[in-house]
């Protein structure tokens, strides 16, 4: 944060107008590596690479934004780390995706989606056909 | 009461307080919007629907974040102008931020969302989906057919009342007439206003029906009303008049008639004439109010109750909540809901269906829908939705997706159409039936490039020919590049217009590269497509969707799809924190002469806690804007 000296609120004054300059370029670079095919990164249109470089360049632009512009760098720690638990309670709720395909009923403490395992036994962890079948035989 | 440590920093946090609430208030910002990106992700991931990609013109997109960009670099600045007691410029730098906010918010509000709203997307039952603009005409004398944008119309006939119960046997039947029930104690003058300059300006009789028997009439006072009486808002306003005063009338003699009898029923207990009321009532035991009601009964009191509704004196008033009308001629009848009448007016339609139209208060329209549809000016074919449906339904799998589509020889680039026809395709939709003299010469000339949409259609399959060719070329990180599903399935209104520049000619390679040229980019369009522009407008298509091939239709807002819906959330909910800091920052700016005056400090730390909020607006875009614009 800077002091109320003249010289020092001229020095910020400089590093505002160089990130203004650097969120303008990065803006610029965003809307390129999505319109023009030159620069169109990873399988032709729209795809996973585009969405991790669309969202690193917005990150990098989020983080100038708040080390500078919100004086983030060089706060007290109380701000900083009551800025980054609420960043860390947002980024959770966006991984919680990772469990969109997780049902806590018919889980049996073996994670089928997405691995290598037969299907056999996919269809055992999930209890899908193997116990209708043993039912039946029974009768 | 004076707050403290607003101006020097607290000892034991080394911050003023203000600066401390601010950031646990962003921090709390950073979870709201935080779940709600979250949202996005997975309505995104588990959407069972082609997601659209790209769906909204960057431009405006692209200005407004360099606009909150340059804002945000002026509002650090004015902060910094004051921090050096620089009043003048303080100002300047503010008065910028806030003309940035409010040109951010008028390319937001009147620009994008009204373009979404002007929008209009059709689903129809084999889900092949067409966007564009609706048309909306004035077309009262065309006796064949007609636009009807939200399904409240009524085509109406001479032949009124005979034909009420006929079957529906013909989709397209044109006949029936009008019933309108008017309820008396909420007539609602706008909404029985428009009703009658509609039947006015169509030459419509309208008169009162009293039902089979025409010697009915209605006597208010000395004012006698049968069958022939005109519909006219003075006589609804009448009759709403009499049913007040009758109303009150009749309560009035209720009320006399129920204290006689409760006066009656008092003395004949004292008498001792209702043992079993006087039983329970001395029983003092917790007796249950159903239980009361029984010995009531019992006790043959409730006679007296009874009576009042029964009640069958010369000075009760007798009058029907519903008068109905007759409203008979040729045209269109648009019911327009009554607007600032909550719980009160006509207001919308609750339920219906073909012969019946029910509004909210009751009111019921009975009638016949004529053949109703929506007439649109085509600027997006999109069968991905139709595509997604045949890979998964098995019945469809039998067929070759070339059967509904057509497809192109790889060697020959030869287009063989498609031999199955969906709605999409079918001669059914497309028009040419305009009236208005103005539209003679523009269908003329569209109808001489041949923009129909399966001329549209097959052009853009050669089109993916060689753009398959063009991109078989290329590789990237060793594979060979292929159209993307979008590409592939998607007619945008940019391919459109390049189609109609070169004439709908795609057969060979150099016709290609026309094409690339004459192609509208990315930059060329601000909003989307534009139907003012002739030489834009005249490559779209005009359709006519008839409704029972609509499975949905709305415009481009949540209706439509999950992505408007966290659209219009994210980029609504940020609009109005823009509004908001714009708010804040400009009080500083008008109000803050005089605390910069006694305690500049005091307002530098007012504008740096201000500028705190404006940057965060600046930093949900900075993620809002390559999600929804870019991705």
């Amino acid at each position: 944060m800077a002091g109320n000296s003249p010289e020092e609120i001229a020095k910020v004054k400089k590093s505002f107008i160089v990130v203004g300059c650097i969120l303008a370029v990065f803006t610029c670079l965003t809307v390129a590596v999505a319109v023009i095919p030159a620069l169109d990164f990873g399988a032709h249109g729209f795809s996973a690479a585009d969405m991790y470089l669309g969202l690193a360049i917005a990150s990098f632009k989020a983080t100038c934004v708040a080390a500078i512009f919100m004086h983030l760098k060089g706060e007290k720690p109380i701000i900083k780390w009551s800025f980054y638990g609420s960043l860390f309670c947002a980024t959770t709720m966006i991984l919680l995706i990772a469990l969109a395909d997780f049902n806590p009923i018919i889980f049996k403490g073996v994670l089928p989606y997405g691995s290598d395992m037969p299907e056999t036994q996919v269809d055992q962890a999930y209890d899908l056909h193997t116990e209708e079948t043993e039912d039946t035989e029974k009768h | 009461m004076e707050i403290p440590y607003i101006v020097e920093a607290r000892k034991d946090t080394g911050l003023f307080n203000s600066k401390i609430a601010i950031w646990l208030f962003l921090a709390s910002e950073v979870m709201l919007f935080g779940g709600l990106f979250s949202a996005y992700i997975f309505l995104r991931l588990g959407a069972d629907f082609p997601w659209p990609e790209r769906a909204l013109p960057i431009l405006p997109g692209l200005v407004n974040t360099a606009i909150l960009i340059f804002s945000s670099v002026t509002v650090v600045f004015a902060w910094a102008e004051l921090k050096l007691r620089n009043w003048r410029k303080f100002q300047i730098y503010m008065s910028i931020t806030i003309l940035c906010a409010i040109a951010f918010m008028c390319i937001k509000l009147p620009g994008e969302y009204v373009s979404k709203f002007a929008h209009q997307a059709i689903r129809m039952n084999d889900f092949g989906v067409v966007e564009g603009h609706i048309l909306k005409k004035k077309v009262y004398n065309d006796k064949e057919k007609h636009v009807d944008s939200v399904g409240n119309y009524l085509k109406v006939a001479t032949d009124v009342i005979k034909t009420y119960k006929t079957a529906d046997k013909e989709k397209f039947a044109t006949v029936e007439g009008l019933l309108l029930g008017a309820k008396v104690p909420r007539v609602y003058e706008p909404y029985y206003t428009t009703i009658l300059k509609q039947a006015e300006d169509q030459n419509f009789k309208t008169y009162l029906y009293l039902g089979e028997n025409k010697d009915a009439f209605i006597q208010i006072g000395e004012k006698r009303y049968d069958s022939s009486t005109p519909l006219s808002v003075e006589t609804l306003a009448e009759f709403k008049e009499f049913f007040v005063e009758a109303r009150t009338n009749n309560n009035t003699h209720n009320r006399l008639h129920l204290n006689a009898a409760w006066k009656q029923f008092r003395k004949e207990r004292k008498e001792g004439k209702h043992p079993a009321y006087e039983g329970a009532r001395d029983a003092k035991a917790v007796v249950a109010v159903k239980e009361i009601q029984k010995t009531l009964i019992a006790a043959n009191i409730a006679k007296y109750i009874n009576v009042a509704d029964n009640f069958t004196d010369e000075n009760q008033i007798v009058l029907p909540d519903f008068v109905n009308f007759i409203l008979e001629g040729h045209g269109y009848m648009k019911f327009v809901p009554a607007k600032g009448t909550f719980g009160g007016g006509t207001s919308y339609i609750t339920d219906g269906d073909k012969t019946t139209i029910l509004h909210r208060d009751k009111t019921t329209v009975i009638g016949k829908k004529a053949q109703s549809g929506i007439e649109i000016a085509i600027d997006q074919i999109d069968v991905s939705h139709f595509v997604m449906k045949w890979e998964r339904d098995d019945k469809h799998n039998k067929q070759p997706l070339s059967t509904f589509l057509g497809s192109v020889n790889p060697e020959t680039g030869v287009y063989t159409p498609p031999t199955e026809t969906i709605t999409l395709f079918s001669k059914n939709l497309e028009i040419d039936y305009y009236k208005d003299e103005k539209e003679i010469k523009h269908l003329e000339e569209r109808n001489k490039n041949g923009a129909t949409i399966n001329n549209i259609w097959a052009t853009h399959m050669k089109w993916l020919h060689y753009r398959t060719l063009e991109l078989a070329k290329k590789e990237s990180f060793g594979k060979k590049l292929v159209p993307t599903e979008f590409e592939k399935y998607v007619v945008t209104w940019q391919h459109m217009v390049g189609y109609g520049k070169v004439g709908y000619k795609m057969e060979s390679q150099a016709d290609y590269d026309a094409f690339k040229k004459v192609y509208p980019q990315w930059h060329a369009c601000w909003f989307g497509p534009n139907h003012k522009k002739p030489e834009v407008e005249t490559h779209f298509p005009y359709a006519f969707v008839p409704r029972e091939e609509i499975r949905l239709e709305s415009n481009l807002t949540p209706k439509w799809n999950n992505y408007y819906a966290i659209y219009f959330t994210i980029t609504g909910l940020h609009g109005l924190h823009v509004i908001g800091g714009a708010l804040v920052l400009a009080y500083y700016l008008f109000f803050g002469r005089k605390m910069y005056e006694s305690n500049p400090e005091w307002l530098a730390n007012r504008v740096e806690v201000g500028g705190l909020f404006w940057h965060f607006v600046d930093l949900v875009w900075i993620f809002a804007f390559p999600i929804f614009y870019l991705m």
